[in-house]
């Protein structure tokens, strides 16, 4: 699982735990590193202090190069029970001969120092390492300011290695403790602290998706920035309601109102015909006696009564309940070419109508809402291009997308009206009408709506529809 | 004969009401120590002092030095009533010195001298020992140098020919110390020194071996300047000495010793130790 992944309430203490755990480890480091520096200081004037007493000690005996108060005299420095004691002791002549040592078997009088005396330190020089539990360390005998011989000490350090590992074991152990301790505590409280987050996510995510009200009795006691927060959000959820609801009313005013244009538009080209048919009545009810008047009146009759019923039939096409048919055909595009004419004429617009389904006769998409688009679409851009305008109308097929792309040369979508194309505001007389149609039935079909520029700085509006699953075989 | 004997009742009187300055009117007596016996056991030189305070009904006082030459030095220049030395410087000074009272060990007035070497060595004798870094007692001791020094004139040699090196501990103690530590391969060690460690500090005499002991010798004895004889201080000391097995705090002392008692003795128990040094003397 990912850290990210995590509830903000767990993963905040959390990191709060991680903190307190570096916080910890890094003092730790510091006064180990510390101690060690303060125990090799003290080593270092330990060494000082005991070799300084050796040499003074030997110093009578080896001057006179006497071997037995040489040895009695490291042999008492090497027995003493002190903090620090040496485990051997030598003294070595300017020569490299051994005077006297107090393991006379390792290192025998008279024979040459060798390689065990050379690159010892002196105790300043002394690194206390761990890597042994001895160190070898030397100083100089001097007498009268000439150095007469060196003694040479292999020192037992293995009281401060062991008080060392104590420390660092009490150490580890003590901010070890300390640092759950603290690392426990503060998640705690934090997530104590963090609760009311949980509360209004909680409320945000609601049961059925929609945010709920927090209930007052739990909402904290007091004035503070939790119950602040939480009147605040409770006051937006309210307001997101209130919005939500208007855009409902709106989306359904701007239905009707896009609804009484086309039936405008529609009734002017039912008009037409039952002007010429009443003309055609009036002539029978004067002429019909006439030979070849009734016939010919028929005929007209006929023809506007025809046409009356293709703008019937091709609103209710557009309008009918029936959605679920996926049966899209290019006699659908035809339909809508019918009912946009009357307001192209009337505004005196031309229209370059470009609908290419290829071979494809049927397409597997719901002709209602894929209607309903294009119709607002086409009077949108009708009304955006204004008197004597130019629109143009583009369908074409993209391996399993639907393509409907409607151009004009109006002023261009205003930012009110393309934001209706993307959110669900409601519209204002006259500006965008029909885009909340569009986006809406776009979203059922899951389209993709783009706002661009065709040549000619025409506004293009193009909306990309997936054909529905099962049907892209039929396509 | 008669005034000794009186002088004896005397003592013993005195021990008995401990009264002090009753019989040396002049200052303390003196008594050079040297490091013949075990160590300078602090438990032993009260007793000794106790002892001889209380016999002697006057104070005394215990001089140590470092080696037997200051010892003797100090005893020649009339500085010391007495001082238990070594047969060897006795018999050196024979003519300026004379015998107080001798120790008697395990029933005889006699001891020897060893050469040791570490316990677990293999090594016979003194051609063994050849180019060893060899342990010496003191220059002024017998069983500590002048007999295995007489040993090596015996064959020609002396100890600078003979050993890689040697050195001198001044004590026999520290003799059989440094044989044990390996700082010297051999040692020339007091035989009564050596018996007394084996009983008081068995662990230490037992890191040693005897490998060589030497002829009978005459005990170190405890001897006063020749212009002393006769005087009541050095009278009263032979005395008090030669009557240590009789009180407790004596007894005491001489069991710390590991000594039976003192006695009086002739220069002539000295003779094996005048023979090695003739013997030396002619080697030159």
């Amino acid at each position: 699982m990912r850290i990210g992944a995590l509830p903000l309430t767990v993963r905040v203490p959390l990191m709060v735990a991680g903190l307190m755990i570096i916080v910890g480890t890094i003092a730790s480091e510091r006064v180990l590193s510390r101690l060690a520096e303060t125990q090799q200081l003290h080593l270092r004037d330990l060494a000082s202090l005991y070799l300084d007493g050796l040499s003074v000690a030997v110093l009578p005996a080896a001057l006179r190069g006497n071997v037995w108060e040489t040895y009695e005299a490291l042999d008492r420095a090497t027995r003493q029970d002190r903090r620090l004691h040496a485990l051997v002791t030598t003294v070595v002549l300017e020569n490299g001969e051994v005077l006297a040592s107090s393991a006379p078997e390792r290192f025998p009088t008279g024979a040459p120092g060798g390689a065990a005396f050379d690159n010892v330190p002196t105790a300043d020089g002394l690194v206390l390492s761990g890597a042994s539990t001895s160190v070898n360390v030397q100083a100089p005998i001097r007498y009268q300011g000439d150095w007469i011989a060196r003694v040479h000490a292999e020192l037992d350090v293995s009281d401060l290695l062991a008080e060392r590992k104590t420390a660092i074991l009490y150490l580890i152990l003590g901010n070890a403790l300390a640092t759950l301790v603290l690392a426990i505590a503060g998640y705690f409280v934090v997530r104590r602290m963090l609760r009311p987050m949980s509360l209004i996510t909680e409320h945000m995510q609601g049961g059925d998706g929609a945010p709920q009200l927090i209930p007052e009795s739990e909402i904290p006691r007091g004035e503070n920035e939790l119950s602040s927060l939480m009147r605040t959000y409770n006051t937006l959820v309210l307001a997101e309601r209130e919005r939500s609801e208007n855009a409902r009313r709106a989306a359904e005013h701007e239905r009707l109102v896009s609804l009484g244009r086309l039936a405008a538009s529609v009734a002017h080209e039912i008009n037409n015909p039952l002007g010429g048919m009443l003309n055609t009545l009036d002539t029978m009810k004067r002429y019909g006696e006439r030979p070849g008047v009734v016939p010919s009146s028929i005929a007209l009759l006929e023809r506007g009564l025809l046409g009356i019923r293709t703008v019937v039939r091709a609103l209710l096409q557009t309008h009918r309940s029936d959605e679920a048919t996926l049966t899209l055909t290019t006699a659908d595009f035809d339909d809508l070419r019918l009912l946009i004419s009357p307001e192209v004429r009337r505004l005196e617009q031309t229209i370059d109508w470009q609908v290419d389904l290829g071979r494809t006769t049927v397409l597997p998409l719901a002709n209602g809402p894929v209607r309903q688009i294009a119709l607002n679409l086409l009077l949108n851009a009708s009304a955006a291009a204004g008197q004597q305008g130019h629109v143009v109308f583009e369908v074409t097929i993209e391996s399993a997308w639907l393509q409907i792309a409607v151009s004009d040369n109006g002023p261009g979508v205003p930012a009110e009206a393309r934001s209706r194309l993307f959110e669900d505001l409601p519209a204002r007389d006259g500006e965008g009408l029909g885009l909340g149609v569009v986006r809406q039935r776009a979203a059922e079909l899951s389209a993709k709506i783009e706002i661009g520029h065709s040549s000619g700085s025409h506004t293009k509006i193009r909306v990309t529809i997936p054909f529905e699953r099962g049907g892209e075989e039929a396509a | 004969m008669h005034r000794q004997t009186s002088r004896r009742q005397f003592l013993t009187g005195g021990l008995a009401s401990l009264a002090p300055g009753l019989v040396i009117a002049k200052g303390a007596l003196t008594l050079g120590l040297t490091p013949v016996f075990l160590t300078s056991d602090r438990e032993l030189l009260n007793l000794i002092k106790h002892y001889l305070e209380g016999a002697l009904g006057s104070p005394v006082r215990l001089v140590m030095r470092r080696t037997y030459q200051e010892i003797t030095t100090l005893l020649l220049a009339g500085q010391l009533d007495a001082a238990w030395i070594c047969g060897y410087p006795y018999v050196r000074h024979k003519a300026d010195l004379s015998l107080v009272a001798v120790p008697v060990w395990r029933g005889r007035q006699l001891y020897q001298a060893y050469q040791i070497v570490q316990a677990e060595r293999p090594a016979d004798d003194l051609r063994d020992l050849k180019g060893d870094i060899h342990a010496f007692s003191d220059p002024d001791s017998n069983s500590g140098f002048l007999v295995t020094r007489s040993q090596l004139a015996a064959v020609g040699a002396t100890p600078d020919s003979f050993f890689s090196r040697h050195f001198f501990t001044y004590g026999h103690r520290n003799v059989v110390r440094a044989v044990a530590s390996g700082l010297a391969r051999s040692g020339s060690v007091d035989g009564y020194v050596w018996e007394a460690l084996a009983v008081a500090e068995p662990g230490l005499a037992a890191q040693t071996r005897v490998i060589w002991k030497s002829e009978w010798l005459g005990f170190p004895p405890i001897a006063c300047g020749r212009d002393s004889v006769g005087t009541y201080r050095v009278d009263a000391l032979k005395v008090a000495l030669t009557a240590m097995n009789e009180t407790d705090v004596g007894r005491r002392a001489l069991e710390l010793l590991q000594l039976d008692a003192f006695a009086t003795a002739q220069p002539g128990l000295f003779a094996g130790i005048e023979a090695r040094l003739k013997s030396v003397q002619r080697g030159r």
